[in-house]
């Protein structure tokens, strides 16, 4: 009996030796992948991919699972439908919800997804200039114009480099007013703004807002104070861009629509 | 419709929170009205301390916030009808007495917070009966001046050392804000055996208005513990003999005064 309970000891220490061994070595994997995937994850797609997860999230949970108090169900339904609201509102281009869901956005990027001073520069590389596209160079000099002059920021920077004049661009045959890229860049290093990591997460926010809820490159221009945005489709026809909050693609101008036009 | 402001500048301790929190608890059972109470001060944690327990380690969030925090992102992206301040407090009583306040925060979001201070109150002023606002600081300061011109009465929280009063009287005469009209002095742990008695300093400094909420200890256990309201609750009809009734009768004494001190304040307007 004795010979036995001693192999059955020795064979629970074995077994419990070989388990603790697995959980350990498993634990280290998926630290490994957690690095892994940390070192690829502040790159402005997964942190849009991680946005639209986590307002996914937020919007669409049940709060009746919760098991909230009366009053605190009450609040919270009334803030997600505050938050509904506001996403809806943004498509729409209206700046108050624009302004309440970048909020939030520069709020879920700071708290929860952990960007930091550092990890930044991997969506949008502030430090290295050479590195910067001239999207990257226009969003700071807006970002940066905007902080002191507002919705006049636009204005002001075309006049301040003198913008708005005819220009030859290569490969065109006619003169036209047109920024290049060269410009924004001569701008860029003009300036040479120092911007601090509320700027810079600022900046960030407003790249996934642009590309989540917002109309893409034109977002920032289309809010200033400007008569409009005006772009120009495949197929050549000039459709616009109205400021206000209508923001709807003007109607062509053919007969059988013009009295649909009258009456909006 | 009201804003009162419990304010004061001494280093040391005169439980100027304490007193708020009991003294709009109190109203809140005695009286009909809708009372918010509004922490200031940067990660302080002495108002919820009051009424509920804290829990250590909150992982901050950034999704629906509440608090001050939340509150200012809607105020910020225009979003400012009165009713939205309820979604943000925590109910302590309900349609009664809520609380305002913020903890765990980073410091620019606090310096943040200053700039909005004075339309949080101002907004809630539309929306509740009885505004309490929690404010300690150097009157230098934009946002204290702020909030203490959205002020309808300060209640000036001092210690019962004759020096830090006289300060305060000092102070007083340097800043118009804190118009003599609409000031109330009340001293925190106040000692009635004192030499500076509330008596003996309304006669030698010649102020009116002078009260004093003495020490307790069940009263400031409580306030550690979370369990003011059930204090308050408990205690409000205790009787003479116990010794919660100084507290009790001195917390009433202010809470009333402070009611009538507003109704003079709007008959003189």
């Amino acid at each position: 009996m004795n010979l036995v309970n001693i192999l059955l000891i020795f064979m629970v220490l074995i077994i419990g030796g070989i388990l603790v061994f697995y959980m350990i070595k498993k634990n280290k994997n998926a630290e490994e992948e957690e690095k892994v995937v940390d070192e690829k994850s502040y790159t402005l797609d997964s942190m849009l991919d991680f946005i639209k997860q986590r307002l996914d999230e937020i919007t669409k949970v049940n709060l009746y699972d919760i098991g909230l108090s009366e009053e605190e169900l009450k609040r919270r339904k009334a803030k997600k439908y505050e938050l509904r609201k506001a996403l809806k509102g943004c498509t729409y281009g209206d700046v108050n919800d624009k302004k309440y869901i970048k909020e939030l956005i520069y709020d879920l990027l700071y708290k929860e997804y952990g960007v930091n001073e550092i990890n930044i520069s991997k969506a949008i590389p502030f430090d290295v200039p050479s590195l910067l596209t001239a999207q990257d160079k226009f969003d700071i000099l807006i970002h940066m114009y905007k902080k002191d002059f507002g919705y006049e920021a636009l204005t002001q920077m075309i006049k301040k480099y003198n913008l708005a004049v005819l220009k030859y661009v290569e490969g065109a045959s006619k003169p036209s007013y047109v920024i290049t890229q060269q410009e924004i860049s001569d701008i860029y290093e003009k300036e040479n703004f120092t911007l601090d990591f509320s700027d810079k997460l600022n900046i960030v926010t407003q790249r996934i807002y642009q590309h989540y809820k917002g109309y893409s490159s034109i977002d920032e221009i289309r809010d200033m104070n400007i008569d409009g945005v005006s772009g120009r489709s495949i197929r050549s026809s000039r459709k616009l861009f109205e400021p206000s909050s209508t923001n709807r693609w003007r109607l062509p101008r053919t007969n059988h629509r013009k009295q649909s036009t009258k009456s909006m | 419709m009201s804003v009162i402001t419990f304010y004061g500048n001494d280093k040391i301790e005169t439980a100027q929170t304490t007193s708020m929190a009991g003294i709009a608890t109190y109203l809140s059972i005695e009286q009909n009205y809708k009372i918010l109470l509004i922490n200031t001060r940067y990660n302080d944690t002495s108002l919820q301390e009051c009424f509920w327990e804290q829990s250590n380690n909150i992982k901050p969030r950034g999704d629906l916030e509440t608090g001050i925090s939340g509150l200012i992102k809607a105020i910020a992206s225009n979003k400012i009808a009165p009713e939205i301040i309820t979604n943000y407090t925590r109910t302590i009583f309900k349609e009664r007495l809520e609380i305002l306040t913020d903890n765990n925060i980073p410091k620019d979001s606090y310096e943040r917070q200053k700039e909005y201070m004075r339309s949080i109150v101002r907004l809630a002023n539309k929306y509740y009966d009885l505004i309490f606002v929690d404010v300690k600081g150097n009157l230098e300061e934009s946002y204290i001046q702020g909030i203490l011109q959205e002020s309808n009465l300060v209640v000036a929280n001092t210690s019962q050392r004759i020096k830090m009063i006289k300060e305060f009287l000092q102070k007083r005469r340097e800043y118009d804000i804190l118009n003599k009209e609409k000031i109330l002095y009340l001293i925190g742990k106040y000692d009635k055996y004192s030499k500076y008695n509330v008596k003996n300093i309304e006669r030698t400094e010649r102020i009116y208005d002078v009260y004093g909420i003495p020490y307790n200890t069940l009263f400031f256990e409580a306030c550690n513990e979370g369990n003011l309201a059930d204090f308050m609750i408990n205690y409000r009809n205790v009787k003479q003999t116990s010794t919660q009734a100084p507290i009790i009768d001195s917390i009433s004494e202010v809470a009333f005064r402070i009611i009538d001190k507003l109704k003079e304040l709007q008959m003189q307007v």
